[in-house]
């Protein structure tokens, strides 16, 4: 197909498109009251459940620490959840405040892509990070079932272990297809900015 | 009539004037129908969140593509299932009952869909016949750089339509 024909073609589904109607005054006011907030506006959303969600687990976690006299089998695991809170808070607060900045009726088909890029690379490692904490997480949680004095039948262990074994597979198959997917996706959006910075 | 009510039927009548301008945007970043309708809404959405601040100061056309393209360029949901969203009146299988026209009409959609977001932007905006200097005024490129990236979209449009 041609360049002089894409553009025919355009103009034939433009005409087609005027002999249609598609949508009227009933749709356009279902579709402004059906959705208070947008896309963006829910991802926004959903970061302060986020941001919230950690204050909260910190504020309990230093309340048990304080006032409930938890005996903590291991001090460093305390050491690293003080060091962990603060930067698990700094991270989505300042994702946060850089995402009110975004605006579609200001900023230019660029500067939003770049904006989007960076969202989902951010989005990218988050997942990234996560893997790497919950997957040791798991693994801990398996050497506790093992070593630990339960009253299980025998049977009960090997099913739990095996359920745990499943969901690691299972995580890591599950990482490395978001890992494969983002990256080349990544890799294509940036370098479509880098060629459009380009002058 | 209060303020409210006068800005929504200003506002009705403008996406009503401009309902296929908008379509033909979602169309060229839509993947399937269900993801058009939502892209559609998505970007009535965005207009009416936006319409307070737009007084006409702007052509309704240019500052309409603005819109339109940012939310399409920007679009992400994290959670893809169980998306609501307020289906349009037809799709583009009704709208062309030529084959022919059809089977052109896929036969771009497929093309145009190799190209990155941006080129898609700078395509839709040659396809609708708008001039360098217009494309420059909405994506906020220089001249020159409409120039140069139209050039090698073509080129590389007319590459892919060869093979």
């Amino acid at each position: 197909m041609e360049l002089d024909e894409l553009k025919s073609t355009w103009s034939a589904l433009d005409e087609r498109l005027h002999k249609n109607e598609l949508l009227n005054s009933r749709i356009i006011k279902e579709m402004i009251a059906g959705k208070a907030s947008s896309a963006w506006n829910r991802l926004v959303k959903w970061e302060q459940i986020g941001f919230v969600m950690i204050v909260l687990c910190g504020i309990l976690f230093i309340c048990l620490e304080l006032f409930a006299n938890i005996r903590w089998a291991d001090q460093r695991g305390i050491w690293l959840a003080y060091i962990l809170i603060p930067a698990a808070l700094l991270w989505p607060g300042g994702k946060l405040l850089w995402m009110y900045r975004f605006d579609l009726t200001s900023m230019d088909v660029k500067t939003i892509s770049k904006f989007m890029n960076t969202y989902k690379k951010c989005s990218f490692w988050e997942i990234v990070i996560s893997a790497v904490i919950i997957l040791p997480v798991i693994l801990f949680t398996i050497k506790i079932i093992l070593t630990a004095n339960l009253s299980f039948p025998q049977v009960r262990l090997i099913i739990l272990v095996v359920f745990f074994s499943c969901l690691f597979v299972y995580m890591l198959w599950y990482y490395k297809r978001i890992f494969t997917k983002s990256i080349n996706e990544l890799r294509q959006s940036a370098k479509e900015i880098e060629e459009f910075e380009k002058e | 009539m209060d303020t409210q009510q006068q800005n929504e039927k200003e506002f009705i009548s403008l996406v009503e004037t401009y309902q296929r301008l908008i379509y033909k945007v979602c169309y060229i970043y839509a993947t399937d129908a269900d993801n058009l309708n939502d892209l559609y809404q998505e970007v009535v959405i965005n207009l009416w969140r936006g319409f307070p601040t737009f007084r006409f100061e702007r052509k309704p056309s240019t500052w309409i593509y603005w819109v339109a393209l940012n939310t399409c360029i920007s679009f992400f949901r994290k959670n893809t299932h169980n998306i609501e969203f307020v289906p349009l009146t037809t799709d583009i299988e009704q709208i062309s009952n030529d084959d022919s026209l059809l089977l052109r009409v896929k036969e771009l959609y497929q093309m145009i869909n190799k190209l990155g977001k941006l080129e898609k932007a700078l395509v839709l905006l040659y396809l609708e016949d708008k001039s360098y200097q217009e494309i420059a005024d909405i994506t906020k490129l220089t001249y020159s750089n409409v120039a140069t990236k139209l050039s090698r979209i073509k080129e590389k449009l007319r590459k892919m339509s060869n093979n």
